[in-house]
């Protein structure tokens, strides 16, 4: 059911596909050196943030690759913040210190979300090349010292599902309030690893029955958000609607679904309100009702999502 | 004057002393030196705290209702929507219901809700306020609202 609503209910924004580490389930193929040939500026940021303002859009998640790389990260966030709308943060907590803490502490940030995918640096380094779980875990309980909502995701792959458990409790014992898990995403560098990462339907059963027993276990204390558990129970819960949502790429273009390979507007070209017009109207598209309907039958499809092309205009997809 | 000034006037009244041992100028300045931190570092508490003091006020008065934390709401064309952003979940609301929670929003206590929207709107069935004690509770129920 589509609401009709005159603005966003949810921004998504992936300030850059730029990133300071390179990790194997990445669903955007974000890595270091790899942003969008031309990322918004500064200032075009700033004037999608001020029609984001102007539009009373109630709630919008900054992220990236890593958002906190973005120079004007702080300055958006500061505005967006000022402006009324809440906030959620999504970093992989390796450049997440006292500083950043406390900028952020000032504004309404509804979650800050940081993902931990293992409960040993050994484990952890393999699913993020290079980076630090000491960091991470830094990041999260200076977080909690400033007070910030702090939210933890954890991606199940081959390589750590056997710490799965002593992540969820990690998770409750650095107080967060909400640990994101599911099937993994068949998308961007994790769908060209898919063999490698991708767990057995048994291990996901058993790793599902965890979920469960761990959800009674800290029921009250910390919510599991594992439900819809994979992309097509999502499409299936959904029904294939205009869910109120836009996605907004590093370049300005719009994004009709994570995934999908369709941009339908472009905020370099066209306001906020007419990008949200062509959101909306994009979702009477037959190839959007097709284009979901072949990821129910095969979550293959999902892996050239990222190839995104216009909607309307073209079914040559865009190098990028 | 607000919250934040009337706390800031309290600290410079002098009712937060910090003893100080005047038996060395060096010390003097490092004592002084420390009150400035300090004073820093109240002032940035009182930021923080006073960014809600508000609404924290508003809601110590007896009965007053507003929106509960996370919630944000917003006119629509065809009533209003109420955004629970910790969830993620949306509310669609009716005229009506609209009219309820724009009264919650500007601060209405709940003895005297029924009374302005029947100030404002027109009720010829007499259904508005059965029908907005409903929408009450279940906004309450669903922990839109906390009074």
């Amino acid at each position: 059911m589509s609401l009709n609503l005159a603005a966003p209910s949810f921004i998504a924004w992936q300030l850059t596909r730029d990133c300071n580490l390179a990790c194997l389930h990445c669903c955007t193929d974000s890595a270091p050196g790899r942003p969008f040939p031309n990322e918004l500026t500064r200032q075009e940021s700033l004037s999608i943030a001020e029609q984001i303002v102007k539009a009373q859009v109630p709630y919008v998640l900054l992220a990236g690759g890593e958002p906190l790389i973005v120079p004007h990260f702080f300055e958006l966030a500061q505005f967006l913040g000022h402006g009324g709308v809440y906030l959620k943060v999504e970093t992989n907590g390796q450049i997440f210190g006292e500083k950043e803490a406390e900028k952020l502490s000032h504004l309404p940030i509804r979650s800050l979300q940081i993902s931990i995918d293992g409960a040993t640096q050994a484990v952890y380094s393999k699913m993020r090349p290079g980076a630090f779980l000491e960091k991470t875990l830094f990041a999260c309980r200076t977080a909690r010292k400033f007070n910030l909502p702090l939210e933890i995701t954890f991606a199940p792959t081959k390589i750590n599902i056997f710490e799965a458990e002593a992540v969820i409790d990690l998770a409750a014992s650095l107080g967060a309030f909400r640990l994101n898990t599911g099937h993994l995403m068949r998308l961007g560098t994790a769908a060209k690893l898919w063999e490698k990462l991708n767990l057995s339907p048994e291990d996901y059963k058993k790793f599902y029955n965890l979920l469960e027993m761990k959800e009674k276990e800290f029921s009250g204390k910390m919510e599991i958000l594992f439900r819809p558990f994979s992309i097509q129970e999502d499409l299936m819960a959904k029904k294939i609607s205009s869910p109120g949502t836009i996605l907004i790429l590093p370049d300005g273009r719009v994004r009709v679904s994570g995934f999908l390979p369709y941009t339908c507007a472009d905020l370099r070209q066209e306001t906020l309100i007419q990008a949200w017009e062509k959101c909306q109207k994009a979702y009477q598209n037959p190839k959007i009702s097709s284009g979901f309907e072949e990821i129910l039958k095969d979550d293959f499809v999902l892996a050239g999502a990222n190839q995104l092309r216009p909607l309307e205009t073209s079914d040559l997809p865009a190098m990028v | 004057m607000s919250y934040q000034s009337l706390i800031k006037r309290a600290w410079k009244s002098g009712d937060f002393v910090v003893s100080q041992d005047n038996s060395s100028a060096s010390q003097e300045s490092s004592t002084v030196q420390s009150r400035e931190n300090v004073r820093r570092e109240l002032e940035d508490i009182i930021e923080r705290e006073a960014a809600d003091a508000s609404a924290c006020l508003a809601a110590s008065k007896g009965g007053v209702m507003k929106l509960a934390p996370f919630v944000k709401f917003r006119e629509e064309k065809f009533g209003a929507v109420l955004f629970e952003t910790r969830s993620e979940k949306v509310y669609t609301l009716s005229p009506t219901g609209a009219a309820v929670v724009r009264e919650i929003v500007a601060g209405v206590d709940s003895a005297s809700l029924f009374g302005k929207l029947k100030e404002k709107y027109e009720d010829s069935t007499g259904n508005m306020e059965k029908e907005a004690v409903g929408f009450l509770t279940e906004l309450k129920g669903k922990g839109l609202i906390v009074e």
